[in-house]
């Protein structure tokens, strides 16, 4: 026999829990189990739809706090498999209790990289999501509105943080898959969105302005700025833009100024030979 | 003087502060304000990259670049032509909530000329990020700098409000001092971060009467040296940030590659900044906080006192090591494991926490997380032992970043 369920995409982690409490009540093996996420239309012909739904009083498994740190993050992932994969875990987790404790296990190294790939997803979204300010509510507070692009789920992750960090102002994060509003400090998690068009505003100027500023033409070094903040996230940065000019510019720009210094009165350039230098003391506080 | 616009002054402004390379946002959790504007995380959080490599957490900015002192090395000093400008308090407060709001910056990096005297400047630094707090109740990250020679009163209220406290002790050596900071003296600032880091110490500890932590600087101090600019070499380097940590309990020591600057000083050579050496000096300055090597241990694999360029550190510390390695990755100890190349603290932990549970082989520290490419030569596991290599070289050999073939014209 074999159980299908069906996972919505917001609030996978509940569902999921639900689910697999049931399941493993049952006595389930993971191949007798089969998962998927509820937009995906596809059905399974062996399975029968969820037969639990709302059924009998349900019963508590005991899992170390380490095995839901992981969950959570995970059900964010895209990968089809994950609900499978964390329900295998569950499975072996009630017959061998050390496996949480082994990071060499494939199985949880697997869960492990999954895990890590939303947290990263989760962290650049905190890090390359920009607001517009779209105008005063009429409750007086400001408003601002942000679109993001993130590779997997990663809007139930960062709430939290916006929630926090954003209290006395009014605004709304569009995603293809999710959206998070927060009105008044009232949040709503809704449904996704296509690519709105916002309004630049004149402090977008300001901050193009600045980060042309502090960059340094003398250091340029494009790759280790895309291994931090790789093209994809670009299109939706409006520093973006002035990538291209400031690498084309700054051999000219490290040239000029290197022409106009001075020429060295003399001095040869230092090259760490200089074995005489003494060394700063530390001086110890004096006792008042 | 023209009527500067703000856009005008940012870029003065902020060109006269990307010298400084602490840019971090770490350090200090602080919790919102029900309502309010504002938190920071302990972790820290970079918003962008400029094309340089370099991360943008703060707005790093100067409140002005007029300034009394002569420091050859900087871009500020007094003799230098470069634009002057300043900004009012209200300019700042706005620049930074502004740039918050939109998700830009994780807070403000605030420093300045000395202008009249240090104790008028930090007064004036002071009034803009009271401002921020007190009227504005912002409640994101602060990195202050602090003036060596400001009123104590002044550094306590600047404690206050602030996250982060950083004097820059500017150079590796006292002749280095002499020649290009003639009017800094470098007692007077190791006396200062003395004070700051007592000043820290005692506030981290709850008083008897009301069991709370006071308020200063809960992300701790930091500092930055130029490099390049004197002729202080890694090693000696290494040992200063070592005694700097030691004595001064920073939180970190940063490392600036003397940049070529506009309107440079004719003492200082006008040259490609020493970016690879800089990266070098951070990876050793980790190593000494995180991995247990001590200066002197770095310093012995830096040839002439000078760190390899082609080798990373710890790497080059194996290799002239090899009595110590191949290592069982099932017995030895953490302490040896941290200096096994290809393997780093998390995967350390992970490594400790698996062979509790069964006897790893060379796949199990694949998934552990060690570079495999780096790590293989150095470990020993049931299934894999590194070939014999009679000579060391061979090993830097293949370590050796491969040459490269010279094109026809």
């Amino acid at each position: 026999m074999s159980v299908g369920f069906a996972i919505p995409r917001i609030g996978a982690f509940s569902v999921w829990r639900q689910k697999a409490r049931l399941a493993l009540h049952q006595n389930l093996a993971p191949d007798q189990v089969t998962w998927r996420e509820e937009a995906a239309p596809q059905h399974d012909l062996f399975g029968t739809d969820a037969p639990f739904c709302g059924a009998r009083g349900q019963r508590r498994f005991a899992v170390p706090q380490t095995f839901l740190d992981l969950a959570v993050p995970v059900c964010l992932h895209r990968e089809v498999q994950r609900f499978a994969l964390l329900y295998e875990a569950l499975w072996r987790l009630q017959r061998e209790a050390p496996f949480m404790r082994n990071p060499a296990d494939p199985l949880l190294a697997r869960l492990s990289g999954l895990e890590r790939a939303v947290l990263r997803d989760a962290h650049k979204m905190k890090s390359f999501l920009r607001f517009r300010d779209v105008g005063v509510a009429a409750s007086g507070r400001r408003r601002f509105a942000a679109w993001f692009e993130p590779d997997h789920y990663p809007l139930e992750l960062v709430a939290e943080f916006f929630i926090r960090r954003f209290g006395d102002m009014d605004w709304i994060i569009l995603t293809p898959d999710a959206s998070l509003c927060s009105v008044n400090g009232e949040v709503v998690l809704g449904e996704g969105s296509v690519r709105p068009d916002l309004p630049k505003g004149a402090a977008e100027d300001l901050w193009c302005t600045y980060y042309a500023t502090v960059f340094n033409p003398a250091r340029v070094s494009p790759r280790t700025m895309q291994g931090h903040m790789p093209k994809k996230y670009w299109r939706n940065l409006p520093e973006a833009e002035l990538i291209p000019g400031l690498i084309r510019g700054a051999e000219a720009r490290h040239r000029a100024m290197v022409a106009l210094a001075p020429p060295q009165r003399d001095r040869q350039p230092p090259d760490g030979s200089d074995t005489d230098l003494k060394p700063l003391c530390f001086p110890q506080p004096q006792e008042q | 003087m023209p009527v500067l616009t703000l856009q005008q002054k940012l870029t003065i402004l902020g060109d006269a502060a990307k010298y400084d390379a602490s840019c971090a946002s770490s350090g200090v959790a602080r919790t919102a304000h029900p309502g309010g504007l504002g938190t920071a995380e302990a972790s820290g959080i970079c918003h962008s990259f400029t094309p340089d490599g370099r991360c943008v957490s703060l707005l790093k900015i100067l409140m002005t670049n007029f300034c009394i002192y002569d420091c050859a090395y900087c871009i500020n000093r007094r003799s230098s032509a470069v634009a002057r400008a300043r900004f009012s308090v209200d300019e700042v407060v706005t620049l930074t909530l502004e740039f918050y709001r939109r998700n830009y910056i994780e807070g403000l990096f605030l420093s300045s000329g000395i202008i009249r005297s240090p104790d008028a400047t930090m007064e004036d630094l002071i009034r803009i990020v009271r401002n921020l707090r007190e009227v504005h109740h912002f409640n994101g990250y602060i990195h202050l700098k602090t003036i060596p020679d400001a009123s104590p009163e002044l550094v306590a209220e600047a404690g206050r409000h602030a996250d982060r406290l950083s004097i820059n002790v500017e150079l590796p050596s006292e002749q280095g001092m002499a020649a290009f900071a003639p009017q800094k003296n470098p007692l007077t600032i190791r006396h200062a971060m003395g004070d700051l880091s007592r000043h820290i110490a005692a506030a981290a500890e709850p008083t008897l009467r009301r069991r709370l932590r006071q308020r200063f600087a809960p992300a701790g101090q930091s500092t930055q040296m130029i490099i390049g600019a004197d002729g202080a070499n890694d090693a000696q380097i290494l040992v200063q940030s070592a005694g700097l940590y030691r004595h001064y309990g920073l939180k970190r020591v940063y490392y600036s590659a003397f940049s070529p600057i506009p309107d440079a000083s004719a003492r200082l050579p006008a040259l490609k900044p020493p970016l690879l050496r800089e990266h070098r000096l951070y990876q050793a300055d980790w190593l000494m906080r995180f991995y247990g090597y001590a200066p002197e241990e770095i310093g012995q694999a830096a040839a002439g006192g000078m760190l390899d360029l082609d080798l990373d550190p710890k790497l080059a510390w194996a290799l002239l090591n090899r009595a110590q390695f191949p290592l069982d990755v099932n017995r030895a100890p953490r302490e040896l494991l941290l200096r096994v190349p290809g393997l780093g603290v998390r995967s350390v932990e992970r490594l400790l926490a698996a062979r509790r549970q069964q006897r790893l082989r060379y796949a199990d520290v694949t998934r552990l997380g060690a570079v495999m490419k780096k790590a293989r030569s150095f470990i020993v596991t049931p299934d894999w032992h590194p070939p014999p290599s009679s000579e060391a070289d061979d090993l830097r050999t293949a370590f050796l970043p491969r040459p490269r073939q010279l094109q026809l014209l």
